[in-house]
């Protein structure tokens, strides 16, 4: 089971990715700032973070270097209210970006594209090649 | 080069080069008018001073003549004679008596000779003349003088064929014999010639003076115009899009330089309101963004299975609150642009203070205590009253008040304190909460600034609400303050003009 960790400060939209992906069938994790988060990273291996840009703990484009650290190869999508545009210049190099205002069927289309190929580093239950 | 459209009669280039060239034109013609007249009267009046010796002259002459030669008419007649002969004849005797030898120099020193004279006796009638007088140009001497005011002393200028003359008209009182008219013509040819030569070249010269004046006006017209001209053009190139343009005044006289520069700076002042009412309204929109990916997301996974009654019920309560916060931010940005550009907004009215602030400490306290916090109020014992809008100045307070609350902790103490002050009155709300550090100190009052920008601390606080009290403090004449220290806690102070006081 793949796992997400979606980092946000909002509560109402953690809880509303959350119970969106966890029905399709992902293991969810929420964190709303940087201890938080390096909490999750340090103690399993993530398959996909959602990661919000404006933050008042710890920006998102800090938090970027910061899952950087952990986990060189993590997948990002990150998710922000900022026009797109905008979010590839602030955290150039994640896998994806999403608008959220662009709704949750758009989110859960790039959250499995982003899934389609398995971990590149040791991977548990896929073959690596 | 532009094309210059046809003159109107309200433009400068009219104004400088017609309506300017008429008025020169004028000015020229009244110059030149009192010039000509001027030489005119001269010209004559040296003329006829000249006339006037020359005539009496010849009276004396005759007067000495007819002295020596007797008293009747005969001698007298042949004194005219001789005088009139000698000056035309010359001398036809060796030696002259000392009146003959006088009236020789004199012939030169009046230039005599070529003079017409002829006396009359006072009716008119022709005595004698000299003898260059034919009777045709004598009959005109006649009715010169005939034309003339009888018996008094006068000049005319008379033509005759080919001949331009002026006479002097002297009547002469002899010893003896009573008086007559000494009459003496002279040619004015080179006068007349001089003031008409000089008419011909102002009438002449006066036009071609006009004409190359409106056409120099013109060139200076157009070169003083050009900057105008460019500042024309400049402002039709600016749209809301492109607020780049400026205009060049290099070669531009001072005064165009001032109106250039200050049309530049208009230029850039506009191209920073654009700025902030772009950067204002992507702010805004981005500020709705989040209610909006909520409600949006909410309701795309409600609909994607059937859900239970309390799961929808979830859902729409969700929406509500988020379509709430979004009503807020709008309310507040249309409040906060009104308050902006239309004080209108407000309704002035006298409000007794100490009255509405024993009201809002009330309130207050009913807040306080879901968070066991106390509120302290210091008013002052006389009362107080100011200009206002009692609903927004409520908001005002209120706005401050509830950021109070919000930041302290449970527990603690907030104090709100009404001073009077010299025309003025302070109001001040402290608190001991979290404070304000030193670097956003200056931005609170910024739109959609969060102070603590953790979701659940600010609930569903906009980020407009100290902007919209300044706002109001300002529309009242007043101003907010604010002194704040890290973990300490923070005092806002509002001041307030005071009404006249009872």
């Amino acid at each position: 089971m793949k796992r997400i960790l979606i980092i946000d400060d909002e509560p109402k939209i953690r809880r509303l990715y959350s119970s969106l992906l966890s029905a399709e069938g992902y293991s969810i994790f929420e964190a709303r700032n940087a201890d938080e988060a390096g909490g999750v990273l340090v103690a399993m291996q993530i398959d996909l973070v959602l990661l919000d840009i404006k933050m008042p703990e710890t920006d998102g484009c800090e938090m970027w270097e910061i899952i950087k650290e952990y986990d060189e190869k993590a997948r990002v999508i990150v998710a922000s209210v900022f026009p797109l545009n905008e979010q590839k210049q602030r955290i150039p190099g994640a896998k994806d970006y999403f608008d959220k205002a662009q709704g949750t069927d758009v989110l859960l289309a790039k959250v499995k594209k982003a899934l389609e190929f398995g971990p590149v580093t040791h991977g548990t239950d896929r073959l690596s090649f | 080069m532009i094309k210059i459209p046809l003159p109107q009669f309200n433009s400068i280039r009219f104004k400088m080069s017609v309506l300017y060239v008429v008025i020169l034109g004028i000015i020229l013609m009244v110059y030149s008018a009192i010039l000509y007249f001027s030489l005119r009267y001269l010209l004559y009046h040296d003329l006829d001073g000249e006339l006037e010796a020359k005539a009496r002259e010849v009276g004396a002459i005759i007067q000495a003549y007819s002295q020596t030669l007797g008293q009747d008419q005969i001698s007298f007649l042949s004194a005219v004679g001789q005088t009139i002969r000698l000056e035309k004849e010359g001398p036809d005797q060796e030696s002259f008596s000392p009146a003959e030898a006088r009236w020789l120099q004199n012939i030169d020193r009046y230039d005599l000779r070529r003079d017409f004279i002829s006396v009359l006796k006072v009716d008119g009638t022709p005595l004698l003349a000299s003898n260059d007088l034919n009777p045709r140009l004598l009959r005109f001497f006649v009715k010169v003088y005939r034309s003339g005011p009888q018996g008094e002393f006068f000049f005319k200028n008379v033509r005759s064929g080919r001949r331009d003359l002026r006479i002097v008209n002297l009547p002469y009182e002899f010893e003896a014999h009573g008086t007559y008219v000494i009459q003496i013509g002279t040619s004015i040819k080179s006068t007349i010639y001089l003031l008409k030569s000089r008419l011909i070249q102002i009438v002449v010269s006066i036009p071609l003076i006009l004409l190359l004046t409106s056409f120099i006006g013109r060139i200076f017209a157009l070169r003083i115009l050009k900057p105008v001209l460019e500042i024309t053009k400049t402002a039709e190139k600016i749209t809301h899009e492109d607020l780049s343009a400026r205009v060049q005044a290099k070669h531009a006289d001072e005064e165009i330089k001032y109106l250039v520069r200050a049309f530049n700076e208009m230029i850039s002042r506009l191209e920073k309101s654009f700025q902030y009412i772009a950067e204002f309204s992507s702010r805004v929109a981005h500020e709705l963004k989040t209610p909006l990916a909520i409600i949006r997301g909410e309701a795309q996974v409600a609909l994607r299975k059937e859900r239970s009654i309390e799961e929808y019920q979830r859902v729409i309560q969700v929406n509500l609150e988020e379509a709430e916060r979004m009503i807020k931010v709008v309310e507040d940005l249309l409040l906060l642009a009104k308050l902006e550009y239309d004080t209108g907004v407000f309704r002035f009215e006298p409000v007794e203070l100490v009255e509405f602030f024993k009201d809002i400490g009330e309130r207050t306290r009913v807040l306080a205590a879901e968070k066991n916090m106390i509120v302290k109020l210091n008013l002052p014992k006389e009362r107080i009253q100011i200009q206002g809008d009692g609903l927004h100045l409520r908001r005002l307070f209120f706005n401050l008040i509830d950021n109070a609350l919000k930041f302290s902790p449970p527990g603690s103490a907030i104090e709100i304190g009404v001073r009077p002050n010299d025309g003025r009155v302070k109001v001040s709300v402290r608190d001991q909460g979290m404070g304000i550090s030193e670097e956003d100190l200056p931005k609170i009052f910024e739109k959609f600034f969060h102070r603590d920008r953790r979701k659940e601390a600010s609930g569903a606080g906009t980020g407009l609400g100290l902007s919209l009290a300044r706002s109001i403090a300002r529309a009242h004449q007043g101003e907010i303050e604010v002194k704040s220290e890290l973990s300490k806690g923070s005092t806002f102070t509002v001041t307030l003009p005071l009404a006249s006081l009872h």
